[in-house]
């Protein structure tokens, strides 16, 4: 059953409303932008229509997916209609409204249609909905563009794709989209019929009609399904879907929603994603469960143990009763496995580790994992259906040796000895329970304490103590801000440093704040002295050029344990001509703009490229993989660094320019409080207009005054304030844009006495117009243009008195 | 049955039915009579507050911007910032005061700039709508122990019955809406919130609540009213009750307020229709002469609650749309006032709870947005003994910065203040015993550039 929230009649009303407002649509100068797929997933071995909603699809050449075994071809790309197509077909649209009105609802001024006895027929209601979702088609369009573009792709799963999680990205001339996920499952799914657009503008077209909304329910036909499935759907305002089903008594069903995972971070809405409800109730309407949330995840999960045999109904909808087209979900329905707990939650590198699993449905409760050499963050297994049902949960692999904690359930234990450094992995599984943990330390050592729970997927909320002999309080800590976490929003994991005050035997107490506990709060609690290291996130993950064209892209660094120093920055493998600029991160710095430049003879389409970190830490050469990332907003304000599976770099044709654009390679020298003169070179066969030049960003105190044609480009005077700090570094970025003059039109008409040559109306009178001079054509404005931006050049400011 | 909203003292909106509504619309009303009367009002008997005798101003009219205003979109553009600042807005206008220049949007307001000031300087550094909010009207930071009352509150505390107004019209009034998760008398109490009209003044009739009905005529409430004093039995029975007289006193005037004069400030079909045209038919130009209407009755606060300022997105579409109705309703109520001698002693405030971010937001979803930003925004002061046609402060070549003259929130509340008489530094009488300062000093550790002594 689709309870949807649209009356027709109000529906209609509110789309003409819409169509009278004469917003223009935005200029548009960003790149193509993916906003959902539908259905956001399919079944191996099976053929089907998904809908990818968006921004600038006009020109989509083709489907991108990550991993094998999936392909596509598009068969629709759905353009705006156009306000005089919608015009045309307005009156009519409006006639059926009302003549709907006055027949099935007719009063006091209808009788005149009562007595011509007028029916609705089932035509005419056809009729009715193909206009009102044209016109609702074109307000979405204008009110609503970076959801309403949509392009119809036709996906293929093949039956040995890999299951899981995949990206997907559109592509055009200019290069590839934002990924999307997408699901490939293995067992049946179906879809319910995408989203109307004349079901979003009847409800949130008109705030004067929302407070009716949920009285305004058309029950739909209830889709029954059998178990197991996976449903595919999209909420509009205030809608509630219902799916059906049979179950038998004691069958432990399983419902897992992925709505919040598909889109993690709306950045126009709050809370920052769809935030899904479901509940299930029996055939006389009493709910036998309900469930907001997993834990600490958005999406709910829902394990139900069928009480008789019997129809059952399972209800999704927004928390708060919001609808959009990006509003997707998956709900995966029936006797599926789902792992709720996981003890141990890591091991040593190379060495395996026996872990046991709690959850319904398991085929077995343990299982044996072998741990790569190379630590990191790895899934728990990789066959899809756990994944689909238990977001987050990892193993994380470390080269610390690592212990279990000395407790079972019901049994309270005493304080562990521990030797650091040393990884424990432990559990809370009594409410209100404190482990505790002792190691000798000495004066001056510094010791760090961190516990990994929530970033595995544990619901532990953390809370660290430190204490000495005397139990004098050193440290206390409750969350601690992980920006490596993408998609957490709750850093619920505890971290301390503390400087040991003397020789001695210390203690670390380790609690849930919340008082929660069981078999799924486990932990990874470290202790030992500080592992300076660091990690690199790059966005955006496709970086889109020209054919010997620069484009800039941000590198991110997530510092751990205090590690301040340089990191350099270096393609691996990349293809000839592709060349990095600016790779180096000063030492202290988290976030830096640099360059990719491809060369003329580039090959054009998509190139995987990989990047990596080097750094001296304590005279170690420690290398790590840049990962790809999408730096996502959510709630008009939070960001996040979302991983992405590539990073890819995608070469376009473009447009044949002339322009060859360079800059310095070695780093700059801005002397504090003066000016540096730099030689960029911008040679043309055909220069273009005047060539200006200007820092995209630059840091406070730094900027480009002035600028002075050179034979073979120019030079750019860099200058920096008197308070920009000595030693400050990085990397300036330099748009170089042209202002092409416009061609002023001739002066005409402005002599009063100058015949008018309007064309007379269609009365043969001549128009208003006719009567008066043609007033002048206004001026054309100049054009500037961007030519594109100069490799990174790196800086550094030094005493003014160095120079 | 109609429903419609009503704000509790907590901050909770409830719906009210219109029975209920009604009722509500009588008890508040002689609930003012009852303070006038000297009858014990339900929150505190205040001690008379403390205020200046030389005040050069005796009301306000406050425009808020509701949501934010863009200040580069307004009044402080950036021509050179380059287009990922300015999007098409890169030509403002001169005005009538030599050096100031505005949004090309606003030529009305260009030729009346000699009638107020432009602080381009304001900042707090709040990005939240309703920590902003706050700070903006009361001047302090949000999330102290206190929850401090906003400026119209304040002035109804020093201006309004406690006073001496005797006006049938509430001291402080709102058109149309309140603002909601915002209180704006915090501890004062409810005696001291505001009295929000509700109903569109653009409208046929302007249905104020609780006192002009949208469907119920004059002499049907008359009816009402004779029908309800027949079945009045304890009024009967206890005749010559002091306290039930005082209270038939209070109703007698509440009833004056709703059928008598007091309503007909709100009959904006006194106005000829060239006046009305001149403010611009819609909520806000109506709004501003119903401000202008309430402020020639003696009501010494107006806050005028104009939606629609907080662009994320189609930034550029909207204030195409808005920038005309605020020019229009704006300049003609400065041109009025001043026509009519009541510009000297009004002050008119015009801003939100911040500005909008300088560097626009072209990609999607926003397609060409601005977002929340404290760092720096702009306020306009006019009337009131504040001097016209000046410039306070500056922000920085793309407007993200203060450059010059910081003006915190307090600064200005206070500069409004001085001019009405009230002492900033003088304290906020309360049956509590607080010792709270009308304004914040040093040892709040609430930051502050100076009072506008520029302007005053």
């Amino acid at each position: 059953m689709k309870v949807a929230a649209a009356s027709p009649v109000i529906m209609i009303i509110a789309t003409a409303a819409w169509l009278s407002l004469t917003a223009a649509v935005s200029a548009q100068n960003a790149g193509t932008a993916l906003a959902y797929v539908y259905p956001a997933g399919g079944q191996r071995s099976t053929t089907f229509r998904v809908i990818i909603g968006g921004q600038r699809l006009a020109e989509i050449t083709a489907a991108h997916f990550s991993g094998r075994g999936i392909s596509a071809k598009i068969v629709d790309n759905i353009q705006p209609p156009k306000q005089e197509e919608v015009d045309e077909y307005m009156d009519e649209l409006r006639e059926l409204a009302k003549r709907k009105l006055a027949t099935l609802h007719p009063g006091k001024s209808d009788r005149v249609a009562k007595k011509l006895n007028q029916v609705w027929t089932g035509d005419d209601e056809e009729r009715l909905m193909v206009l009102a979702e044209m016109a609702a088609t074109f307000s979405r369009f204008r009110e609503a563009p970076a959801v309403a573009h949509r392009v119809i792709l036709e996906v293929t799963v093949a039956a040995d794709a890999a299951l899981g999680r995949r990206e997907l990205r559109l592509e055009s001339p200019l290069g590839l989209s934002n990924p999307m996920i997408f699901m490939v499952g293995d067992i049946p799914e179906i879809s319910k019929p995408p989203l109307s657009a004349r079901a979003v503008v009847a409800t949130v077209g008109e705030r004067r009609f929302a407070q009716w909304r949920r009285f305004l329910l058309t029950p739909e036909p209830t889709l029954e399904v059998s178990l197991p499935t996976v449903i595919n759907g999209q909420i509009g305002p205030g809608e509630r879907d219902v799916v059906s089903f049979k179950a038998r008594k004691g069958q432990r069903i399983v419902v897992a929603i992925i709505a919040r995972e598909l889109s993690p971070y709306l950045a126009d809405a709050v809370p920052g994603w769809f935030d899904a409800f479901i509940s299930l109730t029996n055939a006389d309407g009493q709910e036998l469960a309900a469930a907001d949330s997993w834990r600490f995840h958005p999406d709910p999960v829902m394990c139900h143990e069928i009480p008789q045999d019997g129809q059952y109904f399972l209800e999704i909808r927004d928390s708060i009763y919001r609808g959009r087209e990006d509003f997707v979900y998956r709900i995966t329905l029936g006797e599926i496995p789902m792992v709720t707990a996981v003890f141990p939650l890591g091991g040593q590198t190379g060495t395996t580790t026996k872990v046991t699993l709690r959850g319904w449905n398991l085929a077995r409760t343990s299982m044996e994992i072998s741990h790569p050499m190379t630590p990191g963050l790895y899934p728990i297994c990789k066959n899809g259906r756990f994944c689909q049902s238990t977001p987050f949960a990892r193993m994380s692999v470390d080269t610390l040796p690592e212990c279990l904690e000395n407790s079972s359930p019901g049994r309270p234990r005493s304080e562990q000895d521990v030797n650091p450094p040393v990884i424990i992995n432990g559990q809370i599984l009594q409410a209100g329970e404190s482990d505790v943990y002792s190691f000798t330390g000495r004066t001056g050592q510094t010791m760090v304490v961190e516990v990994m729970a929530r970033r595995l997927g544990s619901p532990l909320d953390s809370f660290l103590k430190i204490t000495d002999a005397a139990g004098t309080v050193l440290a206390t800590n409750d969350d601690s801000e992980d920006k490596g976490a993408g998609l957490l929003t709750h850093h619920a994991d505890s971290r301390v440093s503390v400087v040991l005050p003397a020789d001695g035997l210390y203690r670390v107490h380790l609690t849930d704040i919340q008082g929660k506990a069981g078999d799924a709060y486990a932990y990874r609690l470290r202790i030992g002295e500080p592992r300076p290291d660091f990690e690199l996130r790059i966005t955006p993950s496709v970086i889109n050029l020209r054919r010997g064209a620069t484009m800039p892209f941000t590198a991110h660094v997530i510092r751990r344990d205090d590690f301040a120093g340089e990191i350099a920055l270096s393609l691996l493998h990349a293809p000839d001509g592709f060349v990095l600029s600016g790779g180096r991160i000063p030492p202290g710095q988290n976030q830096i703009s640099m360059t990719l430049s491809s060369s003329r003879t580039s090959s054009t389409g998509p190139i995987e490229l990989q990047m990596q970190g080097c750094a001296d830490i304590s005279g170690r050469q420690v290398v790590h993989p840049a990962v790809p990332a999408e730096d996502m907003m959510q709630a008009f304000a939070w960001r996040f660094l979302v991983p992405t599976e590539t990073l890819t770099a995608f070469v376009s044709e473009g447009k044949n320019r002339s322009a060859k654009l360079a800059s310095p390679t070695n780093s700059i020298r801005i002397p504090q409080n003066g000016f540096v003169m730099v030689p960029v070179g911008t040679s043309f066969k055909k220069p273009p207009g005047n060539i200006t030049f200007e820092l995209k960003n630059p840091p406070k105190g730094i900027t480009l005054t002035k600028q002075f044609a050179r034979a073979q480009g120019a030079e750019i005077m860099i200058h920096a304030d008197a308070d920009v700090r000595v030693g400050l570094k990085g990397n300036l970025l330099v748009v170089v844009a042209v202002e092409r003059v416009a061609e002023q039109p001739e002066e005409k008409g402005l002599d009063p006495s100058t015949p008018a040559t309007n064309p007379p109306t269609a009365k043969g009178t001549p128009s208003v117009a006719a009567t008066k001079p043609t007033p002048a054509r206004p001026a054309k404005k100049n054009r500037r243009e961007s030519l594109g931006t100069l490799p990174a050049i790196p800086f550094e400011i030094v005493p003014a008195s160095s120079i | 049955m109609k429903t419609r909203r009503d704000v509790k003292n907590d901050g909770r909106i409830v719906e009210l039915s219109r029975r209920q509504f009604l009722q509500h619309g009588l008890l508040g009303a002689a609930f003012l009579m009852a303070s006038r009367l000297g009858i014990p009002p339900l929150s505190f008997a205040a001690a008379p507050p403390r205020a200046r005798p030389a005040n050069k101003a005796r009301a306000v009219i406050q425009i808020w911007m509701w949501g934010g205003p863009s200040h580069l979109d307004t009044f402080d553009p950036k021509p050179d910032a380059g287009n990922d600042y300015t999007g098409p807005f890169n030509k403002p206008i001169a005005s009538n005061v030599d050096g100031i220049r505005i949004n090309e949007l606003l030529p009305l307001l260009s030729k009346q700039a000699d009638k107020y000031s432009i602080i381009r300087s304001m900042t707090h550094g709040i990005n939240g709508h309703e920590t902003a909010s706050y700070i903006a009207q009361t001047g302090r930071p949000a999330g102290g122990r206190l929850v401090y009352p906003c400026s119209g509150a304040v002035v109804s505390l020093f201006h309004g019955y406690d006073a001496g107004y005797k006006g049938l019209v509430p001291p402080y009034i709102v058109l149309t809406e309140l603002q909601g998760r915002f209180s704006e008398s915090g501890f004062l109490g409810l005696k001291y919130k505001p009295f929000a009209t509700g109903g569109d003044p653009a409208a046929a009739r302007f249905a104020v609540e609780g006192v002009v009905l949208e469907d119920i005529s004059d002499q049907r409430q008359r009816s009402r009213r004779e029908l309800l004093d027949s079945l009045n039995t304890l009024h009967h029975a206890a005749k010559g009750d002091p306290l039930l007289t005082a209270s038939d006193q209070a109703r007698q005037q509440a009833y004056d307020l709703i059928l008598g004069d007091g309503g007909k400030v709100f009959d904006l079909g006194q106005e000829t229709e060239p006046v009305r045209e001149r403010y611009g038919k819609n909520t806000f130009g109506q709004s501003c002469l119903a401000a202008r209407r309430l402020i020639e009755k003696g009501v010494p606060y107006v806050t005028i609650n104009y939606e629609g300022w907080d662009t994320h997105k189609q930034h550029f579409q909207i204030m195409r749309r808005k920038l005309p109705e605020l020019d229009k309703g704006f300049s003609a109520l400065l041109e009025d006032l001043s026509d009519r001698g009541l510009l000297d002693s009004t002050v008119v405030w015009w801003g939100g709870e911040f500005g909008r971010s300088p560097r626009v937001q072209w990609e999607a979803p926003w397609n060409g947005g601005r977002n929340h930003y404290g760092n720096v925004y702009s306020c306009v002061l006019a009337g009131g003994g504040f001097k016209g046609g000046r410039v306070v402060g500056a922000s920085d070549a793309r407007g993200e910065e203060v450059r010059e003259r910081p003006v915190y929130p307090c600064d200005l509340i206070g500069s409004i203040y001085q001019q009405l008489g009230i002492d900033p530094d003088g304290l906020i009488p309360n049956s509590q015993g607080l010792n709270v300062r009308v304004t914040p000093d040093a040892s709040e550790n609430v930051k502050s550039g100076g009072r506008l002594k520029e302007l005053s």
